[in-house]
């Protein structure tokens, strides 16, 4: 159970209560800035549907579509993702999610399209976008997967990936499946599923535009 | 399974162990070290072959039929010690005295590369829900105990990017 205990200024002093947010007795969040907890309680909640929801395999991914066909890009927090999603959206890519790639018992991906969450450089806090304030659409049916690039960002790398078997690519899922551990059985009979038809990539690459280019290339 | 001589044959562990099939690799999750395997051909073939009656040569030999092509022993044995190293092995076979240890680098300087694709098992470590997480600062991570339900929670923290919060000196937590 989640409790959020709103502080904010007592009429009769001047002490600032701090907000607090708790995931049972588990002390999630303890600061001034409400904000930053109401984001705090936002994202858990998200995680706790991603890790038991049911039929649904949430991976820790990126996705756009294009011409009725996934790219999906997993990774972790900080990978870049977020950047790719929004170069791809501003290219004419449907935008699904920045977040998670909600694959169903089909292997076909569902659109999560929450505002994107923009880091600028060197802050820590993103800032939400509305995908139309870019130029761009929400997908709204699910897609079969085309494309999964696994990828980190590095300052002047060149992007010259290299293919995985489709059994290297599900481990480069599952290693950003939310719910890999609660829920194995459905993570192994949907994720090869979402593969049957995709090509897998992996490599480093440099500035997202390289990439992008690459990508849609690859989607014609 | 032990034979009259005291050596040892080897067997596939099956126990708490999820496995699917796709083609050309075996997928193979163990419920318990919470750690993801992909097997290549070779390597497949030679896990489920194990099954403790069979000897290195027998397995050899399976091989060698299943793909249509001689098998040098020395395969199989990279295939036994990287299958015994992700503990899918139930029982392993007693290596032969002074057998040195194989690595794919030390067969193919041997020369020995045959039409049969050497053995391949990789393995990941199964994320914690958590690690899927949007970062927290390191005022919330050191905020928490160890002892809270839940931990440090292994949340990804930033900054620094690429941290987590994990335990610290005593009941603390920290972003490292």
């Amino acid at each position: 159970m989640f409790s959020l205990i709103v502080g904010g200024q007592q009429s009769a002093s001047h002490v600032q209560r701090f907000n607090l947010l708790y995931y049972d007795a588990l002390r999630l969040a303890r600061t001034k800035d409400l904000e930053f907890v109401l984001k705090s309680f936002e994202s858990e909640l998200q995680l706790l549907v991603a890790e038991f929801a049911r039929g649904r395999t949430f991976v820790h991914a990126g996705v756009v579509g294009w011409k009725n066909q996934a790219v999906v890009i997993p990774g972790t927090s900080f990978s870049g993702k977020t950047t790719l999603v929004t170069k791809l959206v501003q290219a004419g890519a449907k935008y699904y999610s920045d977040e998670y790639a909600v694959m169903d018992e089909y292997g076909l991906v569902h659109p999560f399209p929450r505002p994107l969450g923009v880091r600028r450089p060197d802050e820590f806090e993103t800032t939400r976008v509305d995908v139309a304030s870019l130029g761009g659409t929400p997908g709204s049916k699910p897609l079969p997967v085309r494309l999964v690039i696994s990828t980190h960002y590095r300052a002047g790398a060149r992007w010259r990936p290299r293919e995985l078997t489709r059994g290297r690519g599900f481990l480069e899922l599952l290693a950003n499946t939310i719910s890999a551990r609660s829920q194995t059985k459905l993570a192994f009979a949907t994720l090869p599923k979402a593969l049957r038809s995709a090509e897998v990539l992996k490599g480093v690459r440099g500035e997202a535009d390289d990439v992008v280019e690459a990508i849609l290339e690859k989607m014609t | 399974m032990k034979r009259a001589n005291g050596h040892s044959l080897p067997k596939a562990r099956k126990d708490d162990l999820v496995t699917r099939q796709i083609t050309g690799e075996l997928l193979v999750y163990d419920l318990k070290r919470h750690k993801a395997f992909c097997l290549n051909n070779t390597a497949a073939t030679i896990w489920k072959n194990c099954n403790g009656k069979r000897t290195v040569s027998d397995l050899a030999a399976t091989l060698s039929n299943d793909q249509e092509s001689p098998t040098d022993e020395k395969v199989i044995w990279l295939a036994l010690d990287q299958l015994e190293k992700s503990y899918l092995l139930e029982t392993r076979a007693t290596r032969p005295v002074g057998l040195p240890a194989i690595s794919r680098r030390s067969l193919i300087r041997a020369g020995i590369l045959t039409a049969v694709t050497l053995p391949l098992v990789t393995m990941i470590t199964s994320p914690v829900a958590a690690q899927g997480a949007t970062p927290i600062t390191d005022v919330v991570c050191t905020g928490r105990h160890q002892s809270d339900p839940g931990g440090c929670g292994n949340n990804p923290c930033s900054p620094p990017a690429g941290s987590k919060c994990i335990n610290g000196p005593g009941n603390t937590c920290k972003c490292a």
